[in-house]
């Protein structure tokens, strides 16, 4: 089955996630930092990356895309934010200096079917 | 702050960040209300020229109040630490002193008093402002709960001469506590520079202006927040 990294820094979230993706038979992978997630990923090259943008400071997930975006082994990894960030879904958006592009959004708090569906669909998507 | 969801033509926009738990703002507001109550029939008590308002029934009422403020103070933290133990321990560590606090200690005059922002050296969640009257608060409850419960429970039963020190404490604990409360009301009610602190606590959350503003290494991270803080003062020499 596939490897999924999870990048979240809140202990409780990371449990229950791993506990959802590993009873589907997935191979959960975790990491409580961007930079352990960048050591994670380049040793493991997950299939698929959940990540929470706000961790031990707000833009540390943020600051890790960017990090993927610039590695050549690492940016063609599917990245699904599962974040506690209340976001606005907006058409158009204004220039801004602080950007990134990923793959799915999820708001947290996340119901264990919307998180496996997501997880599968992306997988799907990868594979094809 | 702009997220694209690649594929597809729509974004999301990050406006607002959760600065405070619902559990942290209950804390608080139970908190500031018990202490204003606490310090207003206190002081009836402790300043002379007040005496006269706190005699006869009005005096019994007031020390009612003071003492059912009392309970509701000291239980709130205790509630907090019972819920949620690990939140709390973490509020405890996040108020500790650290060396770098002596920067904010000295960029205090330039930046509240004459608005350099670039006198002021990045700052976490907490500022080192907020992290000092967030350890007084702890230390004063402490000293209030040691004090007050022997102080009213004990009367006729403490020998007098310590009774007298437990009241020299509970007032050095109320002069410290009262005059940092003041501090940090007029900072947050009507600073011009905190623009923002009222509605994080009323709310909860904090617009990415107000933190890029305001608690740079909580937002950027400390080495981005450093490069900024770099960059602000090249500026403002040239």
């Amino acid at each position: 089955m596939a490897k999924i990294l999870l990048v979240d820094n809140d202990p409780g979230f990371v449990n229950s996630a791993r506990r959802v993706l590993e009873n589907k038979g997935y191979e959960v992978m975790t990491a409580a930092s961007g930079e352990r997630a960048l050591a994670v990923m380049r040793k493991e090259k997950p299939a698929l990356v959940l990540l929470e943008i706000m961790m031990s400071y707000v833009l540390e997930g943020l600051d890790l895309l960017r990090e993927m975006a610039n590695d050549p082994t690492l940016k063609d990894i599917p990245v699904i934010v599962v974040t506690s960030l209340k976001g606005t879904k907006v058409k158009a958006a204004q220039p801004s200096e602080i950007y990134a592009a990923v793959d799915e959004w999820l708001q947290k708090p996340v119901s264990p079917d919307q998180l496996l569906e997501r997880v599968e669909e992306m997988l799907k998507v990868k594979a094809a | 702050m702009i997220v694209q969801i690649k594929g597809k033509p729509e974004f999301i926009q990050i406006q607002w960040v959760p600065r405070y738990t619902t559990m942290e703002r209950v804390v608080h507001w139970f908190h500031t209300a018990t202490f204003t109550l606490l310090a207003i029939t206190g002081m009836m008590l402790f300043f002379p020229f007040l005496q006269p308002l706190a005699q006869g029934q009005a005096g019994i009422t007031f020390r009612l109040i003071h003492r059912v403020a009392a309970v509701i103070f000291g239980l709130v933290p205790i509630i907090y630490l019972i819920i949620q133990p690990r939140r709390f321990l973490m509020h405890i560590k996040e108020f500790l002193p650290k060396k770098e606090d002596i920067g904010w200690l000295k960029a205090v005059p330039a930046y509240y008093l004459m608005g350099k922002h670039e006198a002021m050296p990045p700052q976490g969640r907490f500022n080192a402002g907020e992290k000092l009257n967030g350890l007084i608060t702890i230390i004063a409850w402490l000293v209030f709960g040691i004090t007050g419960l022997p102080m009213w429970f004990g009367k006729g039963v403490i020998p007098p001469e310590l009774f007298r020190w437990l009241v020299i404490f509970h007032d050095l604990a109320m002069i410290v506590s009262v005059s940092m409360f003041l501090v940090h009301f007029y900072l947050a009610v009507a600073h011009p520079l905190m623009w923002g602190a009222l509605v994080n606590m009323r709310f909860g959350v904090t617009s990415v202006e107000y933190l890029a503003e305001h608690h740079t290494k909580w937002f950027y991270g400390p080495k981005r927040a450093m490069e900024i803080w770099e960059a602000k003062k090249r500026e403002s020499v040239h």
